[in-house]
């Protein structure tokens, strides 16, 4: 380390100036980013019931598509094959345009709903290769009949699934602001009690240092927590970067300055100890942190 | 840090309690604003990079996991906002004329006591290229192979530029001195 460097480091590592108050647009930003996860929800959300309607519209098809192709069969033993082809798919171009208005996954459904179908009329087609035209009236009434029915239903389950998607988003949104309004008043209530500043028994604890000179002159080399009692004991050493230097559960093994990874000596500076302890008459850890400052 | 960060403190923080929230803003704001106003040119920068830097730390708290000490996880997020912002104004194309001469014979000066506030004056006048080095190599103490990750530069490079740094500093220094 060059002595530039070290003059540096000393004096900004602890540089802290007054600061503008920002916290407005701070807050701002959060809630602006926790909007953007709830609309993500509520489009997956949405989207996924898009599909079920999708497969819902493709059970109510096909079935109809067969039950004309029998009806007609039976009654009549005569189908003008092309018109049935014709109805069915047009009422499925119907029933895709008021699909396609959604996401492109529900084109991929209806792709194969309408490939189920067109198989389905093929072997209509060639099973009634040899039939005549004669009842073309009732054919297309029952087809009719069938559109429609087809298409009702399909709006009839847009519109609950609509009005599923509202009530969601509708419940979403009160649940939070029940959540919100319940921390508010949870915070409100223990505000006055906690200041959220470390706690804990720390009568056994004599000296808890916060500089170490770890030069070998005989005093201070070693980083010692002074401290009586204790049926539990855990000291992490970090150093500026985050990175774990030192780490001990016997209060007699103690940092002698020196990296426990690479055996290096560490520089001068700010350094981070993580303190966890219990004493012989507690029942929980307390944890305890401390800046260290290392002069060599 | 005046304060001590309690783990409830943190717990609340990624629960997304507000007060949470503004009492770890409150303890560490000094600090976090003098990370940022060290890599900046003015405090206007330094000011959006703070707000950039608190709304990505609530956001991203959960991933801290009690990973060590949340101030020096936090002092990353910043520098790491302070680099992006650096790297979006280009300093890579910067070109430097300081003479190589401030290079040599430098730790024979008698630079013993600097305040902070004439080191702040001096990084203000610095390019941008060497401000960062300088703060990343001296004050946050990464090593030059990570600097070189950062900054996507080589470690020669780095090597170079907080030599070309320091030489810089000096003659800042000295004009200010004289």
């Amino acid at each position: 380390m060059n002595k530039l460097d070290n003059i540096l480091k000393q004096q900004m590592e602890t540089f802290a100036p007054d600061a503008p108050n920002i916290w407005a647009g701070i807050e701002q930003g959060i809630q602006a980013n926790a909007a953007a996860q709830t609309t993500i929800i509520t489009k997956t959300i949405g989207s996924k019931l898009v599909i079920t309607i999708a497969k819902i519209a493709a059970f109510v098809v096909i079935p109809a598509s067969v039950v004309v192709y029998f009806i007609s069969n039976e009654k009549n033993n005569i189908i003008e094959s092309p018109k049935v082809e014709n109805s069915i798919l047009s009422s499925n171009s119907n029933t895709e345009d008021i699909k396609t208005v959604e996401t492109p996954k529900i084109a991929s459904v209806n792709a194969e709903n309408k490939a189920i179908k067109i198989n389905e009329n093929k072997r209509a087609i060639s099973n009634n290769n040899s039939t005549s035209n004669t009842s073309e009236k009732t054919v297309n009434e029952f087809v009719n009949i069938n559109k429609t029915n087809t298409l009702e239903q399909i709006k009839k389950a847009k519109n609950e699934n609509v009005m599923i998607v509202s009530n969601e988003s509708n419940k979403d949104i009160s649940n939070e602001d029940i959540a919100e309004n319940k921390e508010v008043e949870m915070i409100e209530e223990n505000e006055s009690k906690e200041d959220f500043s470390n706690s804990g028994n720390e009568a056994g604890i004599r000296i808890f240092p916060n500089v170490f000179t770890p030069n070998n002159d005989g005093i201070d080399d070693k980083y010692v927590i002074d401290l009586e009692g204790e049926k539990f004991y855990n000291l992490k050493i970090y150093n500026y970067n985050n990175e774990l230097v030192f780490e001990s559960n016997d209060k007699n093994n103690n940092w002698d300055g020196t990296n426990y990874k690479t055996g290096q000596a560490c520089n001068s500076g700010t350094y981070y100890g993580i303190f966890q302890f219990k004493f012989y008459n507690e029942e929980k850890n307390s944890t305890r942190m401390t800046k260290i400052k290392v002069i060599r | 840090m005046s304060q001590n960060i309690s783990q409830e403190l943190i717990d609340k923080c990624i629960q997304g309690q507000a007060k949470a929230q503004k009492q770890l803003y409150e303890f560490t704001v000094r600090q976090m604003y003098g990370i940022c106003l060290r890599y900046c040119k003015n405090p206007e920068d330094a000011k959006d990079i703070m707000q950039e830097g608190y709304i990505r730390v609530f956001s991203k708290i959960k991933q801290f996991e009690g990973k060590g000490v949340l101030e020096a996880w936090m002092r990353r997020i910043f520098v790491n906002c302070a680099l992006e912002n650096i790297r979006v104004n280009k300093f890579n194309t910067e070109t430097s004329d300081i003479a190589e001469e401030y290079d040599l014979g430098f730790d024979n000066l008698t630079i013993d006591k600097m305040s902070q506030k004439e080191i702040m004056e001096i990084f203000q006048k610095l390019a941008n290229g060497y401000r960062t080095v300088l703060n990343l190599f001296a004050i946050e103490g990464y090593s030059h192979a990570e600097i070189a990750e950062m900054l996507g530069i080589s470690e020669g490079t780095s090597k170079s530029q907080l030599a070309r740094a320091r030489g810089a500093f000096l003659k800042e220094y000295n004009k200010l001195k004289n």
